[in-house]
């Protein structure tokens, strides 16, 4: 008693510890609602585009290669006709295939090809081309792990941004596009 | 409130309330538990819901309590029985569900089943790239295993890995300055307790009349 009495302070001392973990179990209650676990940083960003020779939807036989598409920027959106949330996203791309001012690739992963084009038949084709990737072997040197992903690849064939999930129009607005106007800065 | 109340308390009163509210639950979180199993992996078996413990006391309540009783530690001995095979297919479930892959020897597979052990499967993240079925888990394995063919070391295949999908991919988080706290906080979390405990010991060991001369407490 007598040392509580002489220092005030001391008898709040558990309170503030007490205080201390609250405020640690708070932030890491918040984190865990605000921040989705999936959304994992890609180490590609800002790395060369792994090189890629992949058919087109339509013919078959003919390739597009990582050197084909060179000297420009441009998009790539990974989609399947499996893929739920690549639904919801449709309807976004079909309003922004040319807002963008890039090309939109469509990457459809380890799809039968019959039915990713029975899927853009349905629904409408929001890409500039479609390539496919049947074994998703090419998709793993993207770190793709889940569709929808987008990645924006610059004149240089370099990844400048991936975005895991569906886009959406605030995605678009906030992260996307100025990146896309910041290539064209640069490149003009 | 009522609703647990009903589920901790056992009386008879509590009891059937606690099993309504069981009947209504269940459906509900197993909705959810299988919507996210089924996304990672589809061989798991649902457990046979077993039967309520306390059927017995519905009965009329009988002469022997004796024999009511040893009925009921039937029934539990039936009902854990049960579980226990269930776990045990599910595990070896499990065990069968990763598609064999044609290993040169047993060093071999052990070597792939201790690095696939340690890596992350991306799409479900809270089960390892040896442990999950999902379709990318399966990809990555015959990848792995390609590369051991090819006679990779584990670190480069690690690399390989991490240079694709971040060190997220790694179960075992590397040294770097965003896993300092991660690393180190632990220790030094208990290290300022072990002080602590050590401080306030000494002080109270010592006689009441040196307490009075330290000025530096805090306590």
């Amino acid at each position: 008693m007598n040392e509580v009495a002489r220092k005030p302070l001391g008898r709040f001392v558990p309170l503030i510890v007490f205080a201390a973990l609250v405020a640690f179990f708070v932030i890491g209650l918040v984190w865990n609602q605000t921040h989705d676990a999936r959304f994992v940083p890609s180490p590609l960003i800002d790395k060369p585009a792994p090189e890629f020779r992949l058919p087109r939807l339509e013919q078959p036989t003919q390739f597009v290669t990582k050197a084909d598409m060179l000297g420009k920027p441009y998009l790539i959106n990974v989609f399947a006709s499996w893929c739920f949330a690549c639904g919801d996203e449709h309807p976004v791309l079909m309003a922004y295939r040319d807002k963008f001012g890039v090309p939109l690739i469509g990457y459809d992963y380890k799809d039968a090809p019959q039915d990713a084009r029975a899927w853009l038949d349905r629904h409408g084709n929001p890409y500039h081309e479609v390539i496919t990737d049947q074994s998703g072997e090419t998709a793993i040197n993207f770190g793709v792990y889940g569709a929808p992903e987008t990645y924006l690849i610059d004149a240089t064939g370099v990844i400048r941004y991936k975005h895991i999930g569906p886009l959406t129009p605030d995605v678009i607005a906030k992260e996307l596009e100025p990146k896309i106007r910041a290539l064209e800065g640069a490149g003009t | 409130m009522k609703r647990l109340l009903a589920m901790l308390l056992p009386s008879p009163l509590g009891r059937g309330g606690a099993k309504r509210t069981r009947a209504q639950r269940e459906p509900e979180g197993a909705g959810e538990g299988s919507s996210v199993v089924r996304s990672c992996v589809d061989f798991v078996p649902s457990p046979p819901t077993p039967l309520a413990m306390g059927e017995g006391s519905k009965t009329e309540p009988s002469l022997s309590l004796r024999g009511e009783w040893k009925k009921q530690l039937r029934r539990i001995r039936q009902v854990m029985a049960v579980v226990v095979i269930a776990f045990a297919l599910a595990l070896s479930a499990a065990a069968f569900a990763i598609d064999p892959l044609p290993f040169k020897d047993n060093a071999q597979r052990d070597r792939f089943q201790h690095l696939t052990s340690e890596l992350r499967c991306m799409v479900c993240q809270d089960e390892s790239l040896l442990a999950s079925n999902a379709d990318f888990a399966k990809q990555l394995r015959r990848q792995i295993f390609d590369m051991m063919q090819q006679g990779k070391s584990d670190k480069e295949i690690k690399d390989w890995l991490v240079a694709r999908y971040s060190t997220f991919i790694l179960y075992d988080p590397p040294l770097a300055p965003s896993t300092i706290a991660l690393w180190f906080g632990t220790p030094v979390i208990l290290l300022a307790g072990g002080i602590v405990v050590v401080v306030l010991l000494r002080r109270r060991t010592r006689p009441a009349g040196t307490i009075a001369e330290d000025p530096g407490d805090d306590w």
